[in-house]
Formats: structure tokens, sequence, C-alpha cells
């Protein structure tokens, strides 16, 4: 009995070793078994289904403008039930995992700009390429010419659309005007920036005298923006790629430019010196939140905060203010919108029920139940009725649409392997938590993300 | 020699009631906790993220987690070194503050004082708070800003002090420290052991002139050293998993710098954060070969372990 144990595990010991060198990562690369071989973008109205829809938990918007959708798109197809699932942002990947490998993966699926690639490097979604065309050969829609085609291509990958974003988010200001007001920036002034956009440097500029405003009212441990640096791709990637530096190249290689990330995180460093932006390690009770911070860079519906109690009748829109240090500005935006699962038996039905987002009665739905943000459809950027702006009359809503040639997405992260994607972002926002927290060189901080990044991929 | 089949049989056929009764969680036990088990085992030469296919990988995830090998081109993790450093250092600080603190209190609170039953129901309510409750409580109550501890620290012109965000050991310190919180629950462990040590063993240290040390040492200890042992094992076998820092830690529970980034988290980490459920399985293996190891050693050592049947 011995002997035979002995040999089994040397047979399996022998049989290991010499697989030893084999085995890989999944890579990015999805493949061609996705796109759907039939469609049909004309259902019956009686057609009957049961579908589900997986939403972001803890989003009180999402969830009441999609059941407002749902409502309304009952009225189209009264035989369509469909019921409301809920995924945590933070574990994402996990959940999504987990769904999908217990086959209880929603038709619908949400998604973001960085956790897209997940679903298409993993085959999930399906491709809708087919229904566009389709829409388009019935003159249901010119994507080019009815939406922000923009973001469309942000749910793309391999030229296959998987993802229809359910609005244009972009990254914008957030400014206290009442803080403005005091520190002595004028209505024209504001009023400047919010027609022409604004650059870095009158950013700085701006900063230095709510700073002095701060200081000399007693509000010394008051900052004057927050930033979102630390937790946050969609404000120091654009950064990153304003001062000419990419994360990974074409070929997804790390491409990082030392010289030039150098030159953006002393900015980063300039404005915590400054007492501009807080340093991360140290203690602050100042937020844009409790109205005790000017500024915010957000890509939130702008009812997140200007219906909180603290900032009532004090928020206005200023665009992303551009870095033309390298005459390259960028400002991040994303995706966010829903995909079809791959393995739905209800995919003309779930097309359905997103082509019904499209419309223009579907965006005003959303946007009359929470959705402030810019809608994807052009006609109804600045429609007098149009819904996602009446709420906030004296808030410059456009600012989310400024500058549509400078939008960019963190469409890197499509270049690297999934199982590196966290660590990738994890390593650049520690580097501008470093330079934020002056707890290490800026040369370290570069180092110690190359090294984050090349230790991601050397699996 | 009897047929061992035919004596299953008998057992089976005496105590068939028994058998019944036992059968949900025997087929529970197989079905939930022994055959993930062997899958784990078999993911563990895998790579595998639990959506695709597995892709045979041989020993290379065992190969990585012990420093990779340049000739079979498998690269070590770099990771490794610091949790394994933080495991270690966690594991010898914690199980021994941990188990005299629980101790020394378990002592306090064995006294005929009166009211002595308030103390031990206040001592032991903290391990009723849920882990991930409890985790983000003291995530709260160490905040920089709005921290209790900082407050006070504050108050004596100290601080701010940063605990869990440190990027050195001293963030594990404060993990020691929280887990003060809640060592009552080993005291009612050490409370049922000192209420089994006969009181004629006292009686008799009493009329030989012992104080409350000699009686401590003499016979309190040895006589609940069943006890120590058993609490022993179960806290390395606790304490080398903790993945607690999952509920307040940054970065995903490992902290600023790693500085939380322990053996427990790094599984649930390569697994549920990175899709590596091949590798995130070689790991757990690994850890049940080193628990198993330790376990062995500490049985191999417990001479000084004093068992009540010892007396018959």
């Amino acid at each position: 009995m011995k002997k035979l144990i002995c040999m089994a595990f040397a047979l399996i010991m022998a049989l290991s070793l010499t697989a030893c060198g084999g085995g890989g990562g999944t890579s990015n690369n999805g493949s061609a078994d996705v796109t759907p071989g039939h469609v049909n973008i004309n259902l019956d109205r009686n057609v009957e289904a049961d579908i589900s829809i997986l939403i972001p938990g803890g989003n009180s918007n999402e969830e009441t403008m999609i059941r407002a959708l749902i409502d309304d798109f009952a009225l189209l197809y009264p035989r369509v039930n469909i019921e409301i699932n809920y995924v945590t942002i933070t574990s994402y990947e996990s959940t999504i995992r987990n769904l999908s490998r217990s086959d209880m993966l929603d038709d619908i699926i949400w998604s973001n700009s960085p956790d897209f690639y997940f679903l298409t490097a993993n085959n999930l979604v399906y491709n809708l390429n087919p229904y566009v065309e389709a829409s388009e050969a019935a003159g249901v829609f010119n994507l080019k010419e009815d939406f922000y085609s923009e973001y469309f291509d942000m749910g793309r990958f391999n030229d296959m659309l998987f993802c229809v974003p359910r609005s244009a988010d972009s990254v914008v200001t957030f400014i206290n005007t009442d803080i403005f007001s005091k520190a002595g920036i004028t209505q024209e002034e504001i009023a400047g920036y919010q027609q022409n956009g604004w650059d870095w440097n009158q950013l700085l500029d701006v900063c230095a005298r709510i700073r002095k405003y701060f200081d000399e009212h007693g509000q010394g441990s008051a900052y004057v923006l927050d930033a979102n640096l630390v937790g946050w791709l969609s404000v120091n990637y654009p950064m990153l790629l304003s001062y000419g530096v990419d994360v990974v190249d074409a070929n997804g290689n790390i491409s990082f430019d030392k010289a030039k990330v150098k030159e953006c995180l002393e900015l980063v460093r300039y404005m915590v010196e400054q007492r501009y932006i807080v340093d991360s390690q140290v203690a602050s009770g100042s937020s844009f939140e409790t109205g005790t911070s000017a500024m915010l860079f957000q890509s939130s519906s702008v009812s997140h905060y200007a219906d909180r109690k603290a900032l009532e009748n004090k928020v206005d829109l200023i665009p992303f203010p551009l870095i033309k240090t390298r005459n390259n500005p960028k400002i991040g935006c994303g995706i966010a919108g829903y995909c079809i699962n791959k393995n739905t038996k209800y995919a003309d039905v779930c097309w359905a029920f997103l082509n019904y987002m499209l419309t223009r009665e579907g965006q005003q739905a959303m946007a009359d139940n929470g959705l402030n943000l810019a809608p994807i459809r052009k006609d109804l950027a600045t429609a007098d009725d149009a819904n996602w702006k009446k709420n906030y009359p004296n808030v410059n809503m456009q600012a989310y649409l400024f500058g549509s040639e400078y939008k960019t997405s963190t469409d890197f992260l499509s270049r690297i392997t999934t199982s590196a994607k966290t660590d990738f972002e994890q390593a650049i926002i520690d580097m501008f938590a470093s330079a934020c927290n002056q707890s290490k060189s800026i040369d370290d901080a570069i180092d110690r993300c190359l090294e984050d990044m090349n230790d991601a991929l050397d699996v | 020699m009897k047929n061992p089949s035919a004596k299953i049989k008998k057992l089976v056929r005496k105590s068939r009631t028994g058998w019944l009764f036992n059968l949900p969680l025997t087929v529970g036990i197989l079905l939930f906790t022994f055959v993930p088990v062997i899958i784990s085992l078999y993911d563990s030469f895998f790579s595998y993220d639990g959506l695709n296919e597995r892709t045979w990988a041989g020993l290379n995830n065992f190969i990585r987690i012990f420093g990779g090998s340049e000739s079979l081109h498998v690269s070590g993790d770099k990771e490794m070194k610091k949790i394994v450093v933080n495991t270690l250092v966690y594991t010898a600080l914690s199980i021994p503050v941990n188990l005299i603190a629980s101790y020394f209190l378990a002592l306090l609170v064995n006294t005929a004082l009166k009211g002595v039953s308030c103390y031990r129901v206040i001592y032991y309510l903290p391990c009723m708070i849920p882990a991930v409750a409890s985790g983000l409580l003291w995530a709260d109550m160490f905040d920089n800003t709005f921290g209790v501890f900082n407050k006070l620290l504050g108050f004596f012109g100290l601080g701010p002090y940063d605990f869990f965000k440190n990027e050195d050991l001293r963030a594990i310190l404060s993990i020691v420290l929280m887990n003060m919180w809640s060592i009552g629950g080993g005291m009612i462990l050490w409370l049922s052991a000192f209420k089994n040590i006969g009181k004629h063993y006292y009686e008799a240290a009493v009329l030989d002139g012992a104080n409350a040390w000699d009686k401590l040492i003499h016979i309190t200890i040895p006589m609940s050293s069943a006890m120590i042992f058993y609490n022993m094992i179960m806290s390395v076998i606790g304490t080398l998993q903790y993945n607690g820092t999952l509920t307040f830690g940054t970065r995903q529970g490992r902290g600023p710098e790693n500085s939380l980034y322990m053996y427990g988290v790094k599984i649930y980490y390569e697994a549920f954060v990175r899709g590596k459920i091949g590798y995130a399985s070689a790991l757990a293996w690994v850890m049940l070969v080193v628990i198993a190891a330790i376990t062995v050693v500490l049985f191999r050592t417990s001479g000084w372990v004093f068992y009540a049947e010892d007396n018959n």
C-alpha cells in the first residue's frame, strides 16, 4: 500500500514538473462568439419575458431612474417583467464572476469605464453592433448624429460595442459660489470660466485667492479644493495625459516617461504645499459636501451636492481646468451604461429596453428621476424642455458637455491583462497619494509605481 | 479476525437513529466543506480565474509562492516576503498578548466579588458585535480627525497617530490593541477551566500557608494547562488566517505600503480581486500545511500540559 501511494505521488509530482512553465492569465482579447446571430428590433408588443437588470447598490439615483424606465417600458411591452438586482461597485468583478459561474448573471448588466473591460475580456456580454446596425437601417436612430458618439466609443472594444451609455458622464468642477463670492471672485470671472473654460493657471490663481480668504478669516484648516486625486483615475489619468504621459503603450507595455510624470506630480505637491489641496496624511474636516471646501472635481449628478442643506443655492459648475503645458489638455470622462449578458434568453427584449433608454422619452424619464447628468442625446443638450437641467436653472449644467475634443476615459486598462487592472489602478493612485502626502520623494513615488505595475504584469 | 465491513454494518444497525440524525450534518460537511477543499487542491495546479477554462500550471503556483525559479521561468511573488513578515509579527504579538490578557481578566472576574457576573457580561459583550461592525467601529475610533483615540491624544498634546494607516509595523500593533476589545471570548474559556479546578487543592494549599501568588503558579496555571494548550492551538490557527483588515484597512485590507497585508488577506485578494483562483488555492494549501506542521509541533511538545484524566 505504501509503495502504491509513493508511486502515485511520484507520478503526480513528475507530471507537475513536466508541466512547469505552462499556464497563463486571462488576456484582454475578447473573442468572436459574442456577436448575436440574429437580431430582432421589431418586437411584438405582447412578447413575454422575465428579465433582470443589475444596477449599482447604494445609488438611489440610479435605482429611481431605472425604475422609472421600467415603468415606462411596461407600457410598451406589458408582458415583460423586469426585476432589479444590485452589485456593489467595490466588489464588482467578484460579484460578476460568482453570478456568472452560477448561471445567475442578470440579463442586463450595469458597467462603467474601468469595470467594462472585465466583462469584455471574459466574453460575458454581447457585441451590440448588429442591433445598432439594424436600428440605423430601420431609421430608429443615427448613432453619430443623434448621440454623443464618443461615449459609445468608450463602450467599444475591438470595434465591437458592448456597453450602451446611459448619459454623458464627465468630470467637472463643482464650486461653492458662497465661498467664491466671499473670496472676491466675481460673477463675471465665474461666467467667463463657464463660457470659455479655464486652465490650470487660472485654477491656481483662484486657489490662491480662496486660500488667502480662508487664512484671513480663521479657516486655516479648511482646504480650497477636493481634487479627488487619491481615489479616482478619472482625475489623475487625464492629468498624466495632459503632461504627455500614457501608462501603457498600444502593446500593453508600460510607457511611463518619468520626467513628465515628475512634472505632473510636482504640480500636485505644489498645491499641497500651498494648502490648496489636502495632505492625504493630515487630518482635515474640510470637504465640499459640508460646505467647508470651495471646489470639487467630480462627475456625479449635480443633485448629489446641490440638494444638501449645507450647499443649498451655493452650487455651480465650471468645466474641468485644462492643463495646457504640453498642448495636450484632457478632461476625464467615462462610460456608465448597460450591457447585455451573452447568455440571456431574451437579448432582443434587453436591447428593446436599452433602446428605450436611448430614446428622448427614456432620457427624459431618467432625468426626471434623478439623472442630472448630461444626456447622451444631442437634441436634449440645449432643449428648453430638457428635464436634466430643469431643477437647476441657475447651475451651469453645460459644464458636463464642455470640450468634447478633450474628453478621455481610462482606456489604457483595455491594453493590460484583467488580473493586473486593479494593481495598475492602485499603483497610480498610490503614486498620487505619495505626491499628496509627502511621505516619500516624487522620484521614489514614481519608482514605486513603476515597480508595482511591473509586478502586476509579471505573472 | 472478523470482517471489518460486517463490523461497520453491525455498528450502523445498532445505532441507526443516531446515524439518521447525523446524516444531514455529514452530508453538509461532505458537500460544502470536503468537496470544495478537494476542488481547491485541484485548482491549485491550474491557472484559473473562475470564469475561463483551467490551464494546467503544474507546480507553478507553489513555485511562485516560494520565490520562483529562473530555470522554470516562474517568477516569484514579490509580495510574499512582506506578507510573511507581517503575519509572523502579528502572530507573535497577538497570541501571547491575547492569551495573557484574557487569562488575567478571567482571574479578576473569578472571584466572589459582589456583582462580578455583571463584569463578566460587560467584558463578553464586545464579542457579540459582528466582526464587520466591530471593524468599522474601530476604523472610526482610530480615525485621524474624528477618532476618539486621537481626540484623547490631542487632549494631552500628542498625535495625531495614524493607527491602521501607518506604513510600518505600527499598523499591526494597532490591530493587536484592537483585539484587546474582544478578550472576553477567551475569558469565558478560562473561567470554565477555573471552575473545573477542585476547591480542595486551594484549601490544602491554604493549610500549607500558600499565598495568592503561590496558588496561581502552583495550582491555577498547571490545572488549566489543558485549556491554555487548547487556546494556544486555536489562536495559532485563527491568527495565521486573520483577514479582519478587509473590513477596515485601506487599499482593500492591505493598508498603506502593504503594512496590514497578511496571509489571509493575500488569499482573498488573489482570489476575489485579482481573480487568480488557482494561485489563491495554492496559497491556501500552503497555509494548511504550515498550520498542520505547527499544530504537530505543538502537540509533540505538549508534555507540560496536565489533563485531569492523568490524575486517575
